[in-house]
């Protein structure tokens, strides 16, 4: 039976329309075809691939190939590696090179234990690369003022931090994340962080309009059934949010003394 | 020629023109991002019973973004020309009333007596654009205000970005712009000649200001003149169109009501004191961190009423005449007429008495120079 | 040929194009973006495209990441 949960909107990025509010990073899996088995298995039409400098990858090594082949996918590039701006503009440029897209990821994180991304070299880098015409979707710290500075410079969305890479503290931003909300002009994409598909489900009934999970697919016990969570999850949340959550309870006990007793009944 | 409502203002998606209903009311009672859509609901006629609920949630949310303080600040009429035919307005130029501007010596002398009074916050007003009171006036004038207050605000007339850079460097912190009425066909009737007709060149005044970098806009409608459900709705409009692109920059939000003045103007909506509360309650609710002003349009028991709940900012001991605080009888009608006389120090003898504290300095002129000097 | 690919010394025993290059190294028709002298090599100048003696070449290619 064909479940409304599954049936999603569609959300336009950068002037392109994708109906999944799922996207894909490639990372961490243990096999070429454990990933493309959890990327069809997500439905997403977004995936992030990294760039490296490197010759020849044993075909058994070889992640890409089969993605590429791949119909309805975008394969957006991530920065990651970059240490600053000129580093990701760099990787940004020769991803376009090799992907065709103009989809970038701006991913820049200095520090390699906690990965959190610069938002100082991540502004830098978005400006350029906006001016230059990629689809910048920058993974950001989950902070309002910056979210209202990417937009003002040109970035296509906004993908904010729900926690820590690989944390598994899912929403922990949850307060910066409505505040984002609340103004944003682009599309605003959680990413890095979430562990369960119950917190992607979340993510969505607030308001996000999409999610990016990498770890938690290729990190959980069965990636390709997980990855198929992910998508009933992200589909579930879409459809609460539009119909709107039952209102929230309690806080209306009525004082003794009214505090519209002043209130005259006929106009003075 | 009607104008027609740019899209980021039309709130035709928000009024399916199905009536709200007690569900509805509660449902946006407990939303966690309450839109247009909850706050049409929370002004129908089903959300009349929830009006203690609603004092209550306005009270909560009052104290929480704003604690428990009332800034003050006092109007100061520079002048009444005006060349507009505002049906409503007390100024209007088929008036016959006595027209002067406040000459910068007077203009110094009122502005000494408001600092006497205690404040540290003006807001300097005028009619439409004339050439008796300009321009340059108008930037003689915030140049002379400024040198004594930390904020000066101006309600004047709609402005070119680069007019409102330069009252910014002179050292005017925030515009006040009402459209008065966001429905454009009402808007085209009741401004019947004059520049004020213009209803686009007015409601973009806003977006202008906070571009030449003010700090603070003011927004409003004028209660009375159209359906104030459907103005209500469009001010919420304005306001998040507002603060999605111009994120630096405040906005506060003002409902004055039409009252008896000169000329005899009836309200065709007419407004009562339960749907104004009413709607101060829902507009805290819905956008809790955003100032809402009262003016002393109101009467004292009203006004003593709403000073915190929702309420977080009021003029005192105003005149609405052009000057009018040097002590001398002033020689020219008010715009409006003054419902609460009541002096500065009642004002806050009665705040106080509410657990209220009076600020009447929100900020520091010495943050405003410096960029004004070119110092950062 | 000595060549410098990927920051590393490297001799090249089919430096006729980058192309040939790329089919030396077992790279062929996979996908690659060629930075021959901080200059990128698309796909169709990689035939015509000469290398010469102390060249610098980086190849980057898609790795899986998030």
């Amino acid at each position: 039976m064909e479940r409304q949960g599954k049936v999603q909107d569609a959300w336009i990025v950068g002037g392109h329309t994708f109906s999944s509010r799922l996207l894909m990073g490639t990372g961490k899996y243990q096999d070429a075809e454990t990933m493309v088995g959890a990327v069809l298995a997500s439905g997403a039409q977004i995936v992030t691939v990294a760039l490296r400098r490197m010759g020849r990858i044993p075909q058994e090594d070889d992640m890409l190939g089969p993605l590429g082949e791949m119909k309805g996918i975008t394969l957006m590039p991530n920065t990651s590696g970059a240490r600053n701006a000129t580093e990701a503009i760099r990787a940004a440029r020769l991803g376009r090179e090799l992907c065709g897209s103009p989809f970038v990821k701006v991913e820049i994180h200095p520090n390699p234990h906690h990965l959190m991304p610069d938002p100082i070299e991540t502004f830098e880098a978005a400006k350029v690369l906006a001016a230059e015409g990629f689809v910048v979707m920058p993974y950001m710290p989950a902070d309002p003022v910056l979210a209202k500075r990417l937009e003002d410079v040109g970035c296509a969305s906004l993908m904010p931090l729900g926690s820590a890479i690989g944390s598994g503290h899912g929403l922990a931003t949850a307060e910066m994340l409505r505040l984002i909300l609340r103004h944003a002009r682009i599309p605003v994409i959680v990413d890095a962080g979430l562990r369960s598909p119950s917190e992607a489900a979340a993510a969505l009934e607030m308001g996000c309009d999409a999610v990016l999970v990498n770890s938690a697919v290729a990190a959980s016990g069965d990636p390709i059934a997980m990855a198929a969570a992910f998508a009933q999850a992200v589909g579930a949340g879409r459809v609460a949010h539009r119909a709107g959550l039952m209102p929230r309870g309690g806080g209306t006990a009525l004082a003794t003394s009214p505090l519209t007793a002043f209130l005259s009944v006929e106009d003075a | 020629m009607t104008p027609q409502m740019p899209a980021w203002l039309d709130p035709s998606p928000w009024l399916d023109g199905r009536a709200s209903t007690h569900a509805d009311v509660e449902r946006a009672l407990g939303c966690d991002e309450p839109g247009p859509r909850e706050l049409a609901a929370l002004l129908s006629p089903a959300a009349h019973p929830f009006i203690e609920i609603m004092a209550q949630r306005a009270r909560a949310l009052t104290q929480r973004h704003f604690g428990r303080t009332i800034s003050l600040y006092a109007p100061l009429y520079l002048a009444n020309h005006c060349t507009s035919g505002c049906a409503y307005c007390g100024f209007a130029s088929d008036r016959t009333q006595p027209r002067r501007r406040l000459e910068p010596p007077e203009a110094e002398k009122e502005l000494a007596m408001l600092k006497e009074m205690g404040f540290e916050e003006v807001l300097l007003l005028t009619g439409e654009r004339t050439s008796h009171a300009g321009f340059d006036y108008l930037l003689e004038c915030v140049s002379l205000a400024a040198q004594r207050f930390h904020a000066v605000g101006i309600e004047a007339f709609p402005m070119t970005t680069r007019e409102y850079g330069l009252l910014a460097e002179a050292g005017c912190s925030g515009v006040t712009v009402y459209q008065e009425t966001y429905d454009p066909r009402q808007y085209d009737r009741l401004h019947r000649w004059g520049p004020k007709k213009d209803y686009l060149g007015r409601l973009e005044a806003p977006a202008r200001a906070m571009e030449a970098g003010m700090r603070t806009v003011g927004l409003g409608v004028l209660l009375g003149l159209s359906d104030p459900g459907f103005d209500a709705v469009c001010l919420m409009r304005h306001a998040g169109h507002l603060q999605r692109i111009h994120w630096k920059s405040g906005i506060t939000l003002s409902f004055p009501r039409l009252r008896p003045q000169e000329g005899n103007f009836t309200a065709l909506f007419p407004v009562d004191e339960a749907w104004l509360a009413r709607l101060v309650f829902a507009f805290r609710i819905v956008l809790p961190d955003v100032p809402l002003l009262l003016s002393t349009r109101e009467r004292p028991e009203f006004r003593d009423g709403m000073a915190g709940l929702g309420i977080s900012k009021m003029s005192a001991g105003s005149r609405t005449t052009v000057g009018g605080y040097g002590g001398a009888e002033p020689t020219t009608e008010g715009q409006f007429q003054v419902s609460d006389k009541r002096s500065v120090p009642e004002i806050c003898a009665m705040l106080r008495n509410r657990g209220l504290e009076p600020v009447f300095k929100n900020w520091d002129s010495a943050f405003r120079d410096a960029s004004v000097r070119g110092h950062d | 040929m000595n060549l410098v690919v990927n920051g590393e010394a490297y001799v090249a025993k089919q430096p006729e194009s980058v192309a040939a290059l790329l089919e030396e190294m077992g790279i062929g028709g996979r996908p690659v973006v060629v930075v021959l002298n901080d200059e990128v090599v698309p796909p169709s100048s990689r035939i015509a495209c000469r290398l010469r003696e102390g060249d610098c070449v980086e190849l980057f290619r898609l790795v899986g990441g998030g």
